[in-house]
């Protein structure tokens, strides 16, 4: 399927009579790409399901308001970005549990998950990035998995590039350790 | 490029981690991406719709929500009381509405006819006993006081009396002294009196234990 451009889209939206057509549109180039991504960071389904709804729902009520000084896929993935880390805050307040605890949880989710085909290498991965606090793991997620570009990264995060190399290094060392400790094993 | 050159850059400080393969490891339902753009349509359309249309139309009166607390606790009360099994947990003696519709029968016809030709057998009633001691407790109770009174009692008269032989040696001492003459009672007490004897004491002993025995403000007083 032919990938459209996001100016036809961005013109389409514009126009009322076009409008739903273009949301369609859009839905189908992003979907999945923002699937993943908040799929990486919240882990279950379920809630990955519910988030990207949000992030639509979002989105169709400010598009209008785009401006194009950033990528239209930049500035989705902020607003998923951001749906993700105030759903991971909130699992925290309404547990009243810390960083830590929410890892801890997330990670039973993964061992307990329906929807994790990985093997024991992949799930030691999965654990590792777990160990990290938020925001290197989404650097991490973003540079590895999604391969953007440190500038894509800051224009989304809003984080220099500098900070963002060395903080995706970090993650990267602490990942190597994890992943090469024996005494961890799943 | 640019780009190759920064996503590879890290590969030499991990070695171990750029050796793996990069798999997506997460899975989804079937289906789900075809799906899941009619989903979000539907989210959407809902989310306009609360937008657009804040009200819903319905309405209730106006002390409805603060009637309704009440109403709710006096319906669980009403099930509450439902649930409960339905036992009064009075008792009857054995036999009892055996007996009772004969009873009755009996004294219908009793009330029904003239006293004179009721026999008497019939119009006995049996009477009525009441058992005093109808309750255990009740017996030992009254027994228990009854032993306490009798207890109490032997030992005030205990306390207060005086073999024969002593009262009347007590009296016989007292007519005695009745018919003594005084004086000679005064002389016999001074004469057993004994002699205090004389203590010399110097000034300065008498100083020290007045000094020690009384405070200043006793002495004072007592000069003034």
């Amino acid at each position: 399927m032919k990938q459209v451009e996001d100016e036809e889209i961005l013109a389409k939206f514009s126009d009322e009579s076009t409008r739903n057509e273009a949301f369609n549109l859009l839905i189908t180039k992003y979907q999945e790409k923002i699937y993943w991504h908040v799929r990486r960071l919240v882990i279950d389904h379920d809630d990955a399901d519910d988030l990207v709804q949000e992030v639509f729902i979002k989105v169709w009520k400010n598009l209008g308001k785009f401006r194009s000084d950033s990528k239209l896929y930049t500035w989705i993935y902020r607003i998923a970005t951001n749906e993700s880390i105030t759903f991971l805050n909130k699992q925290k307040q309404r547990n009243q549990t810390s960083f830590e605890e929410v890892s801890e949880e997330l990670a039973e989710s993964l061992i307990a998950s329906s929807y994790f085909n990985g093997d024991k290498v992949q799930m030691k991965l999965q654990q590792a990035l777990l160990t990290l606090p938020e925001k290197q793991r989404l650097i991490f997620n973003m540079k590895y998995y999604d391969e953007l570009k440190y500038d894509e990264i800051s224009e989304i995060l809003g984080t220099s590039v500098g900070a963002l190399k060395a903080s995706f290094h970090i993650a990267v060392k602490k990942i190597e350790v994890f992943m090469l400790n024996d005494d961890i094993v799943f | 490029m640019i780009t190759d050159d920064e996503n590879n850059e890290w590969k030499a400080e991990a070695p171990y981690l750029a050796s793996l393969p990069k798999e997506n490891p997460f899975s989804v339902p079937e289906q789900y991406f075809k799906a899941l753009p009619g989903y979000i349509s539907n989210t959407v359309f809902a989310d306009r719709l609360k937008q657009e249309i804040p009200v819903t139309g319905f309405f209730v009166p106006e002390t409805y929500f603060s009637e309704l607390h009440d109403q709710l606790l006096g319906l669980t009360s009403e099930d509450m009381l439902k649930e409960l099994p339905k036992k009064d947990g009075f008792q009857t003696p054995d036999l009892y509405f055996q007996q009772l519709q004969a009873k009755i029968l009996a004294r219908t016809v009793e009330e029904s006819l003239p006293a004179e030709t009721i026999p008497a057998a019939v119009n006995a009633r049996p009477s009525r006993i009441v058992r005093l001691w109808h309750s255990d407790l009740l017996k030992y109770a009254s027994a228990a006081c009854f032993v306490m009174v009798t207890a109490f009692g032997l030992y005030l008269n205990q306390q207060n009396y005086q073999p024969a032989a002593v009262q009347a040696a007590d009296m016989a001492n007292e007519q005695l002294l009745y018919d003594m003459d005084e004086q000679e009672i005064i002389d016999h007490i001074e004469s057993k009196t004994p002699e205090m004897p004389k203590i010399k004491v110097t000034d300065a002993e008498l100083e020290t234990y007045i000094l020690n025995n009384y405070s200043q403000s006793e002495l004072s007083t007592e000069i003034n």
